[in-house]
């Protein structure tokens, strides 16, 4: 269950759950300040800010920030977001020293700023320690406006291009190869991007999907979706549709798995690309651990829109994870 | 009404469909058809896997040795080869997980997991070719079945009991040991792989080792104990083995190496980013010891005009196969006949003109060949480019410089706006739809497909050198094409020297991304052979060049190359004294530069 909550009113929220370990990722956009500021002052025993050190230098800056806004007990991790195997063993080697260090404690992990794949990997891992760890925490802040330095809609993007295609560590799926292949797309902004997986994958089952209007953090973005969305139906008719939740992973997770019920998609080898919010990316993480058959796939982008990617909205969704 | 021009994956096309519509390729590429390791290399859409479509069973009993369609189907036993087709899907084989292990037994589990997967493959294959279901085959099958699959499953250590019922059909032997593979690349990824994740030691794994020398390449032996098969060498047609990790490709190599090629020929496919040729042993394996190599690329390079009737034979099937009432492509794609006939009246013209200086008819011919285009171009339309006709089959091929889809996807899309515009059955497509399409498509080539690539390079810096290099090379051959050079047509540059490392890098990024293809040519004096880059022709037209398939060079040193890196406008000054009657204002308009930039 998710809720919804004003910024101003997370502190209290998360005041009465004695959170031990909060976890967040540095990064150029300002959503990364947000949780941290709540937090700051907060009684925590450690506090994790991961940072991509290979990405721009604005995510170094804004990561010695987010070390002297959180305080001493505040740890910077560098990741290389080009180096997967790296950043799980780095992943691995922090959670192993928290649980290790503290009795089941309580975390909360900011997920908004996070490389769907990181976060991807931190999900996994937080799974497989589950017994050593007691609550767990999402949350994430949405954004007013996407792509704010686009003049019109038909502009807007996040990122671009796609350097590198690769399965997320933790998620491999079951391969096998005498039956047809299914690639789900949980679709965002960029039509190009999905585009390239598309030709990429060349898969025979196409699934694509887009925000549930009902579930959506904006209205005007679930229009630029929707309307983006339906372009691509246009060049790909044969493409199978679906919906997903955008402010609840267990939704999403649920509204994957039932996608995958359809008696198409039965035995197929399906691939999921999570390419829109943070927590549609946990709720494709829960119904790939539920169904360990479904395999990951993260589109690592060329660009981020650095220089306007989004404005912090006051809204903040905040669930925890219940096994 | 069918678009004939419309894409179609291969696996979706039937056998009978494919034999009409594929033109056999194997005269040039003859390497790929014989026993023998081959590599297959050439860019997404030069027809790798529509050749690999080809070769498998269920096209090639509908054909002769040379390609030629029977009257009636030939048997599985007389084929020239039995081969098997592999595809390495994206995500399939290299899973990131298997990376954790890289210590222990990497090289072997990588291998394990191939082998199932292929075998997995190979018998699925084996399954749909719908063999006989007679005594004599139940017998033979059921043989190899506990002989040789049972015995090979024992070596590599997998202790189930996997009897085989008494007198099942070949189809239901081939799915059992679909079965059991199932079950083995099951436990490997839900009992190993999957675990890998979380492990604070190095994972132990106890199953059973499937290898290429000691199971797979034994059953591909075994097949030959059928009589219906043919007594020749099992082809493994590899597609995309760019899909592999690097560790993969290093045991696909080391299969290479083994020269078994007699028995099992590997052919394998890359789109040209397969890279690794060492062994998991690290040994090199070349050419043409261990394996030949086919480069797609090249015949347009080298031989154009089998380019030219290749796409001929292409679109006239295609033409025939929809039943349209023209199927000659040159007149499908008519030219525009003022052009035509203006451009014909100046080569007759120079056609008399010299024989009255006295050169002989070839002579004539030959010069009138040369310089109609170009002088059609530089006087009558007064070097317009806007003005100046790319339609005709001819000139068409030649823009799509060796990439057949490209010309698919121009064609196709020339379709679509001739039936927008002009509804109705469509006999030929418009010479003035043809050049609109043609220069929208060359316009998006330089433009938008450019600014992709740049977006998702890595290095935009480079990218913006070999759009600069590109813009050079391009104002070069339009201030010689309306200069007074004795060769205008040129569309390459030639090498007098090695280019610096720099100067090399964004020449391969060009060839990379398709807009420049390399080539060697005898160098000026004679003692050996000169780097060339020939600019993709598909920019013709936005540079306003004449894209005729034959086209001189210019020669120069890579440090003059260099120049235009940094400055394609720079560039051209500096060549500017070396071309005869050249004028630079033309120039400026090419390079879409001013004075701030």
């Amino acid at each position: 269950m998710t809720t919804k909550l004003h910024k101003d009113n997370f502190k209290d929220k998360v005041i009465q759950k004695s959170i031990d370990v909060f976890i967040t990722s540095s990064s150029f956009e300002d959503r990364c300040f947000v949780i941290p500021r709540v937090m700051s002052g907060y009684p925590l025993k450690t506090a994790i800010v991961f940072l991509n050190n290979n990405e721009s230098d604005k995510i170094i800056f804004n990561a010695e920030i987010l070390s002297k806004e959180i305080g001493d007990v505040c740890e910077l991790v560098p990741l290389d977001s080009d180096s997967p195997i790296k950043n799980y063993i780095i992943i691995e080697t922090i959670l192993r020293k928290i649980t290790s260090k503290q009795t089941r404690p309580n975390l909360l992990i900011d997920s908004t700023t996070f490389t769907h794949e990181s976060l991807l990997v931190l999900l996994k891992l937080v799974v497989l320690k589950k017994e050593h760890l007691g609550s767990i925490y999402f949350v994430y802040v949405g954004a007013s406006e996407y792509s704010i330095n686009s003049k019109s809609d038909d502009d807007k993007w996040l990122s671009k291009g796609v350097q590198k295609i690769r399965t997320v560590i933790g998620y491999p799926g079951f391969t096998d190869p005498t039956q047809k292949n299914h690639l789900m797309i949980l679709f965002g902004f960029e039509s190009e991007r999905t585009k390239r997986l598309i030709e990429e994958f060349e898969y025979e089952n196409i699934s694509l999907g887009f925000a549930d209007i009902d579930h959506s953090i904006q209205n005007n973005h679930q229009k630029i979706n929707f309307e983006r969305h339906q372009r691509l139906f246009v060049e790909y008719p044969k493409a199978s549709k679906f919906t997903f939740s955008l402010t609840d992973p267990i939704e999403a997770k649920n509204q994957i798995l039932q996608h995958l019920k359809n008696t198409r998609f039965k035995n197929l080898n399906t691939v999921i690309a999570p390419l829109n919010n943070k927590i549609s990316t946990i709720g494709t993480g829960l119904a790939a651990i539920e169904n360990e058959n479904i395999q990951i796939a993260y589109a690592k982008p060329n660009i981020y829109n650095i220089n306007g990617y989004s404005v912090p909205s006051d809204d903040v969704y905040f669930s925890e994870l219940i096994f | 009404m069918t678009n004939p021009f419309e894409f179609k994956n291969p696996d979706e096309i039937k056998p009978n469909d494919l034999v009409d519509l594929f033109v056999p390729v194997f005269g040039e590429y003859y390497n790929v058809p014989r026993s023998g390791h081959t590599f297959i290399n050439g860019p997404r859409g030069s027809g790798k896997s529509m050749m690999f479509r080809f070769m498998r069973p269920d096209c090639q009993v509908l054909v002769d040795s040379n390609g030629k369609r029977l009257k009636r189907p030939r048997k599985i036993k007389d084929l020239d080869y039995f081969s098997i087709y592999i595809p390495i899907k994206k995500g399939h084989l290299n899973k990131t997980d298997i990376q954790l292990n890289n210590k222990h037994g990497e090289a072997l589990l990588n291998e394990h997991f191939m082998v199932v997967h292929f075998a997995q493959i190979i018998f699925k294959e084996l399954l749909e070719i719908e063999i006989a279901d007679n005594k004599k085959n139940r017998t033979q099958i059921s043989k190899f079945y506990n002989n040789v699959f049972t015995n090979a499953l024992r070596f590599s250590g997998y202790s189930e009991n996997i009897e085989l019922n008494k007198n099942l059909s070949p189809k239901n032997i081939f799915e059992k040991i679909i079965e059991v593979l199932r079950t083995i690349h099951s436990q490997f990824q839900h009992d190993y792989l999957k675990k890998l994740i979380g492990s604070p030691e190095p994972l132990p794994y106890n199953g059973p080792i499937l290898l290429y020398t000691d199971f797979l390449y034994d059953l591909l032996l075994g097949f030959k104990t059928w009589d219906f098969m043919p007594p020749k060498a099992i082809f493994l047609l590899i597609d995309d083995a760019d899909e592999l990790n690097f560790t993969q490709r290093k045991i696909l190599n080391s299969w290479v190496s083994l020269r078994t090629s007699n028995e099992v020929s590997l052919k394998i496919s890359t789109q040209l980013k397969y890279k690794i040729y060492n062994t998991i042993n690290n040994s090199r394996i070349d050419t043409p010891h261990d394996y030949t190599d086919v480069n797609l690329n090249d015949i347009y390079t080298t031989k154009k005009d089998v380019y030219y009737s290749r796409v001929h034979e292409i679109v006239a099937r295609r033409l025939d196969k929809y039943k349209f009432t023209i199927t000659d492509p040159e007149a499908f794609f008519p030219p525009d006949d003022k052009q035509a006939s203006e451009i014909d009246k100046i080569k007759n013209q120079y056609i008399k003109d010299k024989i009255g200086e006295g050169l002989n008819k070839h002579q004539a011919y030959d010069y009138a060949y040369r310089y109609a285009v170009p002088d059609y171009i530089k006087k009558n339309i007064e070097g317009n480019r806007y003005t100046f006709s790319y339609a005709g089959f001819g000139q068409l091929v030649n823009i799509s410089s060796g990439i057949i889809r490209e010309f698919i996807a121009f064609a196709f899309e020339m379709f679509v706006a001739q039936q927008s515009q002009k509804p109705g059955i469509i006999k030929f497509i418009d010479p003035e739809i043809q050049d609109k399409q043609i220069k929208k498509y060359s316009e998006w080539k330089i433009e938008s497909e450019f600014d992709k690539y740049r977006d998702e390079s890595d290095n935009k810096r480079d990218m913006d050198k070999l759009r600069n290099l590109l813009m050079g090379m391009g104002g070069l051959f339009r201030m010689i094409l309306l200069s007074d050079s004795s060769e205008r047509r040129v569309f390459s540059v030639a090498l007098h020297d090695e280019p610096d490392e720099e100067l090399k890098n964004i020449l391969d990024l060009g060839v990379q991304h398709g807009y420049l293809q390399k080539s060697m040519i005898g160098n000026k004096q004679g003692t050996g052979k000169s780097r060339l880059y020939i600019l993709n022709r598909i920019l013709a037209p936005h540079f306003g060049l004449d894209p005729s398939s034959f086209a001189g060079y210019k020669f120069m040193k890579s440090s003059v190359l260099k120049k235009s890196l940094d400055d394609s406008k720079r560039f051209a000054e500096l060549l500017k004294k070396s071309v005869k009657g050249a004028k630079m204002e033309e120039q400026m308009q090419i390079f879409g530069q001013d004075d701030d930039n």
